[in-house]
């Protein structure tokens, strides 16, 4: 097993500083360690709500955020301390792919272009017709027909056309890692599968590892391995998805996975739940940050931070309902992660 | 037969008359361009009962946004409504004055627009912005103190689940599921018999968008009015509504109990669309819908979905099926179901 991207007990705050040093900090990313293994590619699904930390965590994990504290390093180096080249080789390796599909195009240029700038950046080809050939092999690789793609502009595709090219871009640069930021959420249902179905080939048929940042666990639980979930920065729950979301533990993630609009007119929700109250901020909270709107809270959770206890092999929970499980004694959450190989591995071995 | 045995719903706590708050009749809206016409709505009719949650849902560019505008009158040029009535409680609405129409706006019929966060004026209070919508209303013999407005915006916002001193807050102090409740406090503030809430939470976050949804059918319960929620979110509308109408190239296909319509789809296109749904409960294979829905502005001689229908036959490509009944409360345009008995 060797490290890919590592953080390091990673904690990320945003503001505090000011013209007066008055202003309020924003704990974004909460003392959080974690790993991303090449030789086990996996998909990793990062959630919670807006203002959870989710999009910050995908941040340092490409590299556009600094650490506050803590460190994250590329292949076993610290980030920081990177050569020109090492960097120019982690962003060809690590390649985000973002939310809207509309935003990430100039309606000037044909979507070729898209396609054309990574390959020029990098020196990719050779030729021209290895560019071509290139090109076609990334689009046909997401289940597009180059002929119906290639010499249009942006407007004249689908949502999930000009998604699908996205990742097409980001297959050219041979990556180690895709990070799909709410990849689907601007796409039409019907069109998500085929978006979600080919994130999913990259991973299988490529072996590349994704991480997929979604507020949507429904489509979490379908493509990915392991999930980490996260409120007011810190990580309350994580594990493999069929762990973390058919049988949740923490309090906040009953509450996501109960939120969830089911298709189901039988199986409506339940009675209204409480706000989330933003007055707080994030450094007057000593103890659970959730302990505001849990419907488990004990007396001393306002004042005491939960650590990382551990529930199972494959799930941990960062509540104090789980202490008597003891505090785990390795802090890289993704310890507890298992590969679909792995689970079918030990599977295997249990029969 | 008594409504209450018309509309079987599993939603607690509903208050479903026999009253037409909403009668929809052959309502069209075309869009003249240059090129020809876009039949954006074309030949829609439903009717929505006092107390009744109706789901109007579709992929984008289906019609269904163009539908709620249409039924506020605030379709813009070179879009007009063609033809059809909007009767609500008794009176077409197409027939009024533009006057007329401004003040049954707020006061009979409400819209929650998609993204509040940019329906709401940035450098207005969030009081002032609610008052303006009262005020506006007010006969010219009516006079309302300062203090009564104040008043009045303190209990919408308690309503809408806010504390009342966000009456004094500017749009930007607030977060997004904030701002959709002040939307929803200027929906209900003049107890609107209607309120339309197109994907009133179509940028938020599960839990936001469940305390959202249930904020807003808590409001129509009270005021009894009836609500026509527009969206794509299939599992939203499985929570919510209590009727489904499934619009596809800007026809309604399917009308229908929502229980009935997700346990027994009827229209292909619904069948394919409630398969395509990922669920919690097992793990499958991703399938989409093959295919993209045809353009409004060269729509076939026939159906809209026969060439991404797995189930089209010699009949489909020749002329457009027509609703007919099939059973209790459900509709369908599908020629499969011809021979169906309009019980």
């Amino acid at each position: 097993m060797s490290a890919f991207i590592e953080l390091d007990h990673v904690t990320k705050t945003f503001g505090g500083a000011g013209l007066f040093g008055g202003g309020s900090v924003t704990i974004a990313v909460d003392d959080v360690s974690l790993t991303i293994d090449e030789d086990e590619p996996s998909i990793t699904t990062v959630a919670g709500e807006s203002g959870s930390g989710k999009t910050t965590l995908a941040r340092l994990l490409l590299g556009s955020h600094v650490p506050t504290e803590g460190r994250m390093l590329y292949r076993g180096k610290d980030f920081t301390k990177l050569t020109r080249r090492e960097r120019r080789t982690f962003q060809r390796e690590v390649q985000p792919i973002f939310q809207d599909p509309f935003e990430s195009y100039n309606p000037f240029y044909k979507v070729d272009h898209v396609l054309d700038a990574p390959i020029k950046n990098f020196k990719l080809a050779g030729s021209t017709s290895e560019k071509k050939r290139m090109i076609e092999d990334a689009l046909e690789m997401v289940g597009l027909v180059p002929e119906e793609t290639l010499g249009r502009f942006p407007h004249q595709l689908s949502g999930g056309q000009r998604q699908r090219v996205m990742v097409a871009r980001a297959l050219l640069l041979k990556p180690r890692v895709i990070l799909a930021d709410e990849p689907v959420s601007m796409v039409d249902a019907s069109l998500r599968a085929t978006i979600l179905d080919s994130i999913r080939r990259l991973n299988r048929d490529l072996g590349i590892s994704v991480v997929y940042i979604t507020h949507d666990l429904t489509t979490a639980y379908q493509i990915s391995d392991n999930i980490l979930v996260m409120y007011r920065g810190t990580i309350v729950e994580a594990g493999t998805v069929d762990a973390v979301i058919l049988n949740p533990q923490h309090p906040y993630t009953q509450l996501l996975i109960e939120s969830i609009p089911q298709p189901d007119p039988k199986n409506r929700w339940g009675s209204e739940p409480p706000q989330q109250n933003w007055e707080i901020s994030d450094t007057q909270i000593t103890g659970c940050k959730f302990a505001d709107r849990c419907p488990a809270v004990m007396d001393r959770c306002p004042t005491t931070r939960p650590g990382q206890y551990l529930i199972n092999p494959h799930q941990l929970a960062t509540c104090l309902l789980y202490e008597e499980k003891g505090e785990m004694t390795n802090p890289d959450i993704t310890s507890t992660f298992q590969t679909e190989k792995q689970a079918l591995q030990a599977a295997a071995a249990r029969t | 037969m008594s409504t209450e045995q018309a509309i079987k719903t599993y939603r607690e706590g509903a208050r479903i008359t026999d009253v037409d708050t909403l009668v929809v009749k052959g309502l069209s809206v075309y869009y003249e361009t240059e090129s020809g016409t876009v039949k954006a709505v074309d030949d829609v009719s439903f009717t929505l009962k006092q107390g009744e949650r109706f789901a109007l849902v579709g992929e984008s560019g289906s019609g269904k946004t163009t539908l709620a505008m249409a039924l506020m009158r605030l379709t813009r040029p070179p879009g007009h409504i063609a033809k059809g009535s909007i009767i609500l409680n008794n009176r077409d609405l197409t027939t009024l004055s533009e006057e007329e129409m401004r003040r049954a706006r707020l006061s009979e019929l409400a819209l929650v627009p998609q993204g509040a966060m940019n329906s709401l004026n940035p450098v207005m209070r969030i009081e002032k912005q609610i008052i303006d919508g009262i005020v506006d209303h007010l006969d010219d013999d009516e006079t309302v103190t300062k203090d009564q407005l104040r008043e009045t915006v303190r209990d919408l916002l308690t309503r809408v689940g806010l504390r009342p001193d966000v009456a004094r807050m500017f749009p930007h102090e607030l977060s997004g599921g904030m701002k959709q409740r002040v939307a929803m406090a200027i929906g209900i503030s003049l107890r609107p018999k209607l309120i339309i809430a197109d994907e009133p939470t179509s940028a938020l976050d599960v839990v936001v968008q469940r305390q959202i949804m249930q904020t807003l059918g808590r409001l129509q319960e009270g005021l009894d009015a009836s609500i026509m929620l527009v969206g794509h979110d299939m599992g939203l509308v499985a929570q919510f509504a209590d009727t489904i109408g499934v619009m596809y190239a800007g026809k309604l296909v399917e009308v229908g109990p929502v229980e009935e319509v997700f346990s027994d789809p009827k229209h292909p296109y619904t069948k394919l669309l409630i398969q395509s749904l990922p669920s919690l409960q097992e793990k499958k294979d991703f399938v989409g819908i093959p295919g993209l829905p045809p353009l409004l502005i060269h729509l076939p001689q026939g159906c809209a979905f026969e060439d991404r229908c797995p189930s089209r036959f010699e009949k489909c490509p020749i002329a457009v099926p027509e609703m007919r009944g099939v059973g209790n409360r459900r509709e369908v345009a599908c020629y499969l179901y011809e021979d169906e008995d309009a019980s």
